[in-house]
């Protein structure tokens, strides 16, 4: 399987300000790759330097096996930007932006356009500035699709488009994926991510500190469970049992609280020869692997 | 897995490498569109005055007399020469190239430049224009070829229409010298223009590149101009592109290396701000409220949250004047050294004041009239000399121009760009706020004013013009009153008509308006009685502000001042936001 991203070192200094440190990424042609991290976490600087909108401090990267520094006119010629703090001509109608965009890029698109338009809903004739938020995200997301480009670079791509056009937004991502295209999409927001991307990175601090298919990530899930026995347990007996942790013992013993990472099979099992009173379990969701890896606090720092 | 392949239909071949990108050309062209048609129509209208004032002049028997005794220190200080203002090149180049025109084009490309590319990137615009398959150098070549040809279309018009004026009224100057000098305005454009986009492509902020253009070329007239005063300034002054653009005169000399001179440097300027502009990170600094550290606004939520509107007014009131640091020194700076040099350049107008007193005499009042001097006969007082410039021409042109530019970005820009929706959002009565940034503009103003008064000041006691200290203060608060004045009409209008209104456009068109009525009322009967209604008239009248002390009419200024942000406040209260 070629490789569509790839990132080796990859950092950005701004002054003395981390943005990425020491990026290594690869992203896979044909995926959706999602790339999470709390605000400032350096997302946007690394779509920023895959788009050599930024030079790195050192490190290299590859778009399509070519350089983002020396290649870039070349990898921009297979992208489809579009940017988390989106900036359009606010004088010019949804048409006219576009037209503009597509000569920019030496190609017809009025027919991709018009038909984008109509699956978003989207009034091309009036000014940009009288648009709302909605719209004006829905001309950024058509100037990102209409072009039919080989990789999609969407930073926050859904803010600010209603759950109807989320729906719609992550449809269109599908096709895009099942034609064999490929698509970067980066978001602190994860019902977003989950609902389109193959494999997700998570990225904080300026670092790159987990990826993994979203499968992956789902066994990882950890269950708790509270046990309350009739008598006393000793908790080295649970802890033993392979994915079992032992959180907490209460009343001397008789309540013991636990996480277990995989199935509980094996650990139901050797409980069912005490004195079990109730069993209480409590699910954890995949937000709770994310905010594990997010940290404690919420961090502000550059980037985006 | 293949790859899917770009269905989109190309409609021409690949363009190649590094060219100028017609489409971002293009649109940096339409772009300037309104502000090219009104520049020209403005240019157009001073051009067939300027013919139909010659005629006139070079017919007046007093003024062929008076003309030979002139003082040659009036090159510099009006850039007039007498030894060819008779001649239609003499005129031409003083009414004309040497200040108004090259004024107009210097703020028309130093816009241009600021919107097409700084703005353009801390918006994020240059983002998206970069996220294409163009190359920087296009983009760069794209927008200053369009800011160039937008320019040229200026030129050009005024020069069309010097070529039709020129036989009519008898000017009979050369064609190939109008063509030069047409054209040596064309390249001092591009020059300045190449300036503020190598300061842009450093700085990425507009209001710093616009302001440090705009000083580089205050600096750059003021060694040309008062070269022939100071004997120092003849060496700087070989390299000012003013010296380039009029030295030897292109209207009699056609091209010269003056030309080579400005072509050569802008080509220079443009390399350099081109191999910055293909190196750099893009957009580094994008914030809520540019120009300030997002912690400072977190700072000012923080205040707000608890119920004590008072800690928001004074934070904005603040904010206004830390957001105008840089400007109030620019303005100011500028105001006061154009002071110091009106008095340092008295004496020497002193020793021939008898024969420019006859002079003036002799020439008809219109052309003083045009200047908004209704009292030639002043200039021959340092009062009236000094006044003529820094209190009557220039001084008020910039003090507005500040005041009404302080209204722009601290409520105008506030409101579009919805920063406004958020200040408002908090606990603050509206009409505290406004109140608030009015009065971070009128304080903000009167700093500016008082560069110059202080430099009157010293000059005062250093040339020993014996002016009085108490009408040099009367002065400063009359010119304050004036730029407030202006400044809250500009208010008035943004309140009445909303942030969709060009209010700096329109406040700058009243302004000239009412200049010129209290001017041109001067002469005619019939504009007599709708003269009183001018500001300018209030303000200085037909007597020069330094000549005289407080006066009644000041508190027309005041009282017009306070009624027009009275109404805004109110107004403002209950308008619909941001629409």
């Amino acid at each position: 399987m070629s490789i569509a991203i790839e990132t080796e070192g990859l950092t950005k200094y701004y002054g003395d300000t981390p943005g990425i440190v020491d990026l290594d990424l690869a992203v896979r042609v044909g995926e959706v790759f999602g790339f999470i991290g709390p605000n400032g976490a350096g997302k946007t600087t690394t779509i920023r330097l895959l788009l050599n909108f930024v030079f790195p401090t050192r490190g290299s990267g590859t778009v399509f096996g070519r350089d983002i520094v020396g290649d870039s006119q070349a990898i921009r010629r297979r992208i489809g930007y579009l940017p988390g703090d989106l900036a359009l001509y606010p004088s010019m109608t949804g048409r006219e932006f576009l037209l503009f965009f597509s000569k920019l890029r030496g190609i017809d698109s009025a027919a991709a356009t018009k038909q984008l338009a109509e699956r978003f809903d989207l009034d091309l004739d009036r000014k940009i500035k009288e648009y709302s938020k909605g719209n004006r995200q829905k001309v950024g997301v058509v100037n990102a699709f209409m072009h039919r480009p080989e990789l999609l670079i969407l930073d926050e791509p859904t803010s600010g488009l209603d759950p109807l056009m989320q729906q719609e937004f992550a449809e269109l991502v599908t096709e895009v994926r099942d034609e064999g295209r490929t698509v970067f999409l980066s978001s602190h927001y994860l019902p977003e991510v989950e609902r389109v991307a193959d494999r997700v990175g998570i990225v904080r601090r300026g670092r790159l500190v987990a990826v993994d298919t979203l499968d992956g990530f789902r066994a990882k899930v950890q269950s708790n469970l509270s046990i309350e026995f009739g008598s006393r347990v000793d908790p080295a007996s649970l802890a033993e049992i392979e994915g079992v942790t032992v959180v907490e013992a209460r009343k001397g013993g008789r309540i013991l609280r636990m996480s277990i990472a995989g199935s509980q099979g094996a650990l139901l099992e050797a409980v069912a020869a005490m004195d079990v009173r109730t069993i209480t379990s409590t699910e954890a969701d995949l937000d709770d692997v994310f905010l594990s890896y997010y940290g404690p606090e919420n961090e502000t720092g550059t980037g985006g | 897995m293949s790859s899917c392949p770009t269905t989109g239909r190309r409609t021409r071949p690949e363009p190649a490498g590094e060219n100028v990108n017609v489409t971002i050309l293009s649109k940096a062209l339409s772009d300037r569109r309104r502000a090219v048609i009104g520049n020209s129509i403005g240019l157009v209208a001073l051009t067939v005055w300027l013919g139909v004032l010659f005629p006139i002049l070079r017919e007046s028997v007093a003024f062929v007399e008076m003309i030979e005794r002139f003082p040659p220190e009036l090159v510099s200080v009006f850039g007039l020469d007498p030894a060819t203002f008779l001649t239609a090149a003499g005129f031409l180049s003083a009414e004309l190239y040497s200040l108004f025109a090259p004024l107009l084009i210097l703020i028309f490309v130093i816009s241009a430049v600021s919107t097409e590319v700084t703005t353009e990137e801390r918006d994020g615009l240059m983002d998206m224009l970069l996220s294409t398959p163009r190359s920087r150098m296009e983009v760069f070549l794209g927008k200053a070829g369009g800011v160039a040809l937008s320019i040229l279309v200026l030129v050009g018009v005024m020069t069309v229409a010097l070529l039709v004026v020129n036989p009519i009224f008898g000017m009979d100057l050369p064609i190939m010298g109008l063509l030069a000098a047409g054209a040596s305005l064309w390249l001092l454009g591009l020059l300045f223009g190449a300036v503020a986009l190598l300061i842009g492509s450093f700085s990425g902020r507009p209001g710093v590149a616009g302001g440090a253009t705009g000083l580089v070329a205050f600096l750059a007239w003021f060694v040309n101009g008062f070269a022939g005063l100071y004997p120092w300034l003849e060496g700087p002054s070989a390299a000012s592109p003013f010296t380039w653009y009029q030295e030897p005169n292109p209207l009699i000399e056609g091209f010269t290396s003056g030309h080579l001179w400005l072509v050569a440097t802008t080509t220079l300027l443009m390399v350099a701000a081109a191999l910055r502009f293909l190196s750099r990170d893009i957009a580094t600094e994008r914030l809520a409220m540019p120009g300030l550290a997002s912690s400072r606004i977190l700072r000012l939520r923080k205040r707000v949250r608890r119920p004590r509107a008072a800690w928001l007014l004074s934070g904005l009131f603040r904010k206004v004047l830390w957001d105008r640091r840089r400007s109030i020194w620019g303005w100011g700076g500028g105001l006061g050294l154009l002071t110091l040099a009106m008095f340092s350049a008295w004496p020497a107008l002193a020793q021939d004041a008898e024969a420019l007193a006859d002079l003036i005499t002799s020439m008809p009042p219109e052309v003083f009239a045009m200047f908004g001097m209704s009292d030639p006969e002043s200039i021959v007082t340092p009062a009236g000399f000094i006044s003529s410039r820094t209190y009557q021409t220039i001084g008020p042109i910039l003090v507005i121009m500040f005041a009404v530019r302080g209204v722009s970005t601290s409520l105008v820009r506030e409101e579009q760009s919805g920063v406004l929706d958020l200040v408002l959002a908090n606990p603050a009565v509206r009409s505290g706020v406004i109140a608030a940034k009015a009065a971070g503009m009128a304080f903000t103003t009167v700093l500016v004013v008082l560069f110059p008064t202080a430099m009157a000041l010293v000059g005062n006691v250093a040339w020993e013009t014996e002016l009085g200290v108490g009408r040099i203060l009367a002065a400063g608060t009359g010119l304050s009153l004036l730029g407030l004045f202006f400044g809250c009409l500009a208010m008035l209008i943004w309140a009445l008509g909303g942030a969709s209104l060009p209010v700096v456009r329109i406040a700058a068109i009243l302004a000239l308006v009412t200049f010129l009525l209290n001017g041109l009322g001067s002469l005619t009967d019939g504009l007599g009685a709708i003269r009183l209604i001018s500001p300018f008239y209030w303000y200085f009248g037909d007597t020069p502000p330094l000549a005289k002390g407080f006066q009644p009419t000041y508190f027309l200024l005041l009282a017009g001042t306070l009624a027009a942000g009275w109404i805004s406040v109110e107004r403002f209260r209950r308008r619909d936001l941001a629409v």
